[in-house]
């Protein structure tokens, strides 16, 4: 029986794996318009120079992380285009068996097979991770790894596993720091581990550097990038249909820092509504509150290209397995992700951003609302507090 | 976890509340001073005084005095304007009732500081809507205190300040009048306070044209321009839609912060606070940053 039960669940996971790999099959071919502008003269400069003096040449806006593993892409005989996309699809693979397991915490007993299954499915048929991936050749699957990756190690009580590979996210894009508020609001909540372990990212960003460090670049190249990425913008709205679209020209000198420093209190108060819930929060909740951290930063942080809520996608997507009530908004929050980038990048018809951005801050407000609600069943008063 | 480390989360634990009010408190007051440094195109047309302003004389003469202020003129209002929306925000805290918790008075609190609409129209567009909620949040809380129980003195000061506010933001002669008309009073009541605040703004208007020099029925006509004039070229509203919008951006602060207020009382819901909110910030965003 319990042989039985194995077949049948390998069966599964092969089943999905395979599906996976079709539907991106059929993407591969395809050459997006960052892959033939950025990604193929970047890595023809590095293969042509042919050593790591490469990446001190390097002049695009990726972090080295990412230009050292086009580096080492160069090393394999096979095109740029596959061997670039075959990275993400890696990184998509990877991601749905962390979602496997992170389900596995959450479901109820004698569903976790069954609800790690539907996790691992919906990780990989996403379609706003087939389109990055295998379609456009991007890299978000690769630092959401990374950043999820961190999260989960941190609540199995490895902060510095947790840490250092949350550098790794952070070395890999900047929205890695997404994952950075739950972080920040377990600590204080939880009080498990010291604030110095989130020295061991320093570490963890600094080893993504050594190639380049060896080729030639200076010991500040991780912050120099992080730096000269910051301010390119002249306005606060860049493509992702978020709150800003509705002032998109509002100068970025001024509101840029208006929006980080929203964004920044936004968490702020969350945590402190957290904290005085004197709620102690379970995984699966722990999981609704990463969603709608990462969401708070790509809902109100200024210049998010359409595909940086790609955190807050995947992690709305995974709460909704277990949170019923989540499902058609985790749904939506995907086709209105997998529309931007069509209309961006893949020619569908349009749909005013306008629209897009009212859908998005719908939904944004019905998770805040659940999650707020949640940590106060009995309302904002005095009597409240003491039921919460 | 250090010994040392712990005593200092216990310590942000313990006061945390009110160490947030402080940390939000000062980067409202940073981001302020970026944004009083931007300012909308057309800016002057809302002190010029052109024909048809829309500004009353009262909210004239207030601007006409902060000239002598040691600093630019317009940043005198502006900040006027950012220093309203704080007392704004603390008052909005303040009056949710005895009930709420440090937790509920903290969200309005960081809600009202940040409130888009109070941001764009004070410090962005340097309009005093915040420093008249002000003045009318004040009223508020003194009548509800005091109307009722004390003598002539003290009404004379709630009158005062209610008066203010509509001399300076005259959306709020509607949302005063359907408050007096909404309270369970005697018609003789009701007429007394509105005769009362109608003779206040009187007064207020009637000062502010002496000394400006300006006719005296710009007084009364001034309170009502917004309403048929376009505020920039002073002319009437072309379409309906124009009337909207404008109507709209003229409103915003008052609608999106008294919804606020009356959502915490659990006088309206949350949902229709927040629709106002947000409708409101669309179209003052749409109106300062139109390409």
């Amino acid at each position: 029986m319990k042989n039985k039960k194995n077949l049948a669940f390998a069966a599964v996971i092969v089943t999905l794996s395979l599906a996976g790999a079709i539907i991106r099959y059929l993407g591969l071919p395809y050459e997006g318009v960052d892959y033939r502008d950025c990604l193929r003269p970047w890595f023809d400069a590095l293969k042509a120079n042919g050593s790591l003096h490469g990446l001190a040449e390097y002049k695009g806006d990726y972090n080295m992380f990412y230009v050292t593993m086009l580096y080492f892409l160069t090393k394999i005989p096979v095109s740029s285009l596959f061997s670039i996309k075959m990275l993400s699809i890696l990184f998509d693979y990877l991601i749905a068996t962390l979602i496997f397991f992170m389900i596995q915490e959450v479901a109820p007993e004698g569903k976790k097979r069954l609800y790690g299954c539907i996790g691992y499915g919906i990780a990989l048929v996403n379609p706003a991770a087939v389109i990055d991936s295998a379609y456009l050749a991007q890299c978000e699957s690769i630092w959401a790894f990374f950043s999820l990756f961190s999260f989960w190690l941190f609540w199995k009580h490895h902060p510095a596993w947790g840490s250092f590979v949350f550098g790794l996210a952070l070395a890999m894009k900047p929205q890695g720091i997404f994952i950075l508020p739950i972080i920040l609001i377990y600590y204080f909540k939880e009080k498990s581990f010291s604030i110095f372990h989130l020295l061991w990212s320093a570490a963890g960003i600094q080893l993504t550097c050594v190639p380049a460090i060896l080729g030639g670049c200076g010991f500040d190249i991780f912050i120099r990038r992080f730096l000269y990425m910051m301010g390119r913008y002249p306005h606060v709205y860049y493509y992702y249909p978020n709150i800003w679209i509705y002032l998109k020209n509002a100068p970025y000198y001024v509101y840029g820092k208006v929006a980080i420093f929203s964004t920044f209190t936004a968490l702020l108060l969350f945590m402190v509504l957290f904290l005085k819930s004197k709620k102690k929060a379970a995984f699966q909740e722990m999981l609704e509150y990463a969603a709608w951290t990462a969401m708070t930063c790509g809902m109100l942080l200024p210049c998010m290209h359409e595909r940086y809520n790609y955190l807050g996608e995947v992690l709305f997507a995974v709460s909704s397995i277990i949170n019923k009530r989540y499902r058609f908004p985790a749904l939506l929050l995907l086709l209105v992700s997998a529309q931007c980038y069509g209309q961006s990048y893949l020619s569908w018809p349009w749909i005013s951003h306008y629209v897009l951005a009212a859908i998005n801050i719908i939904i944004y407000i019905y998770l805040t609302l659940c999650c707020t609600v949640r940590l106060y069943k009995g309302g904002l008063s005095e009597k409240g507090l003491e039921n919460a | 976890m250090l010994k040392i480390e712990r005593k200092l989360i216990d310590f942000l634990d313990k006061h945390i509340c009110l160490l947030c009010m402080l940390l939000v408190t000062a980067l409202g007051l940073w981001l302020r001073r970026l944004a009083v440094w931007w300012s909308y195109d057309n800016v002057a047309a809302y002190f010029d005084m052109h024909a048809h302003s829309p500004q009353g004389a009262t909210y004239s003469l207030l601007v006409f005095l902060l000239q002598y202020l040691p600093k630019l003129p317009l940043h005198s209002v502006k900040w006027l304007a950012g220093l309203s929306d704080i007392g704004v925000a603390i008052l909005m805290a303040s009056m949710l009732g005895k009930n709420a918790a440090p937790t509920k008075k903290l969200i309005f609190y960081v809600v009202s500081l940040f409130s888009p609409v109070l941001f764009l129209r004070g410090i962005t567009l340097g309009q005093l809507d915040s420093m008249a909620i002000l003045f009318l949040l004040v009223g508020y809380a003194l009548y509800e205190k005091y109307w009722n129980v004390c003598r002539l003195p003290m009404r004379g000061i709630i009158v005062f300040f209610t008066a203010f506010s509509i001399a300076l933001y005259p959306c709020l002669l509607f949302v005063v009048f359907f408050f007096l008309l909404q309270q369970k009073k005697s018609q003789q009541a009701f007429w007394c306070e509105l005769l009362a605040l109608l003779a206040g703004i009187g007064l207020l208007q009637s000062i502010s044209v002496l000394v400006l020099k300006l006719p005296w029925t710009e007084g009364i006509y001034s309170l009502f321009h917004y309403l048929t004039y376009h505020p920039e070229t002073g002319e009437l509203y072309q379409n309906a839609g124009e009337w909207l919008l404008y109507m709209g951006i003229q409103w915003g602060v008052a609608a999106s912060m008294l919804s606020l207020l009356a959502a915490g009382r659990h006088k309206i819901s949350y949902a229709w606070a927040i629709g106002i909110q947000i409708t409101a910030s669309v179209l003052c965003g749409e109106f300062l940053f139109k390409a």
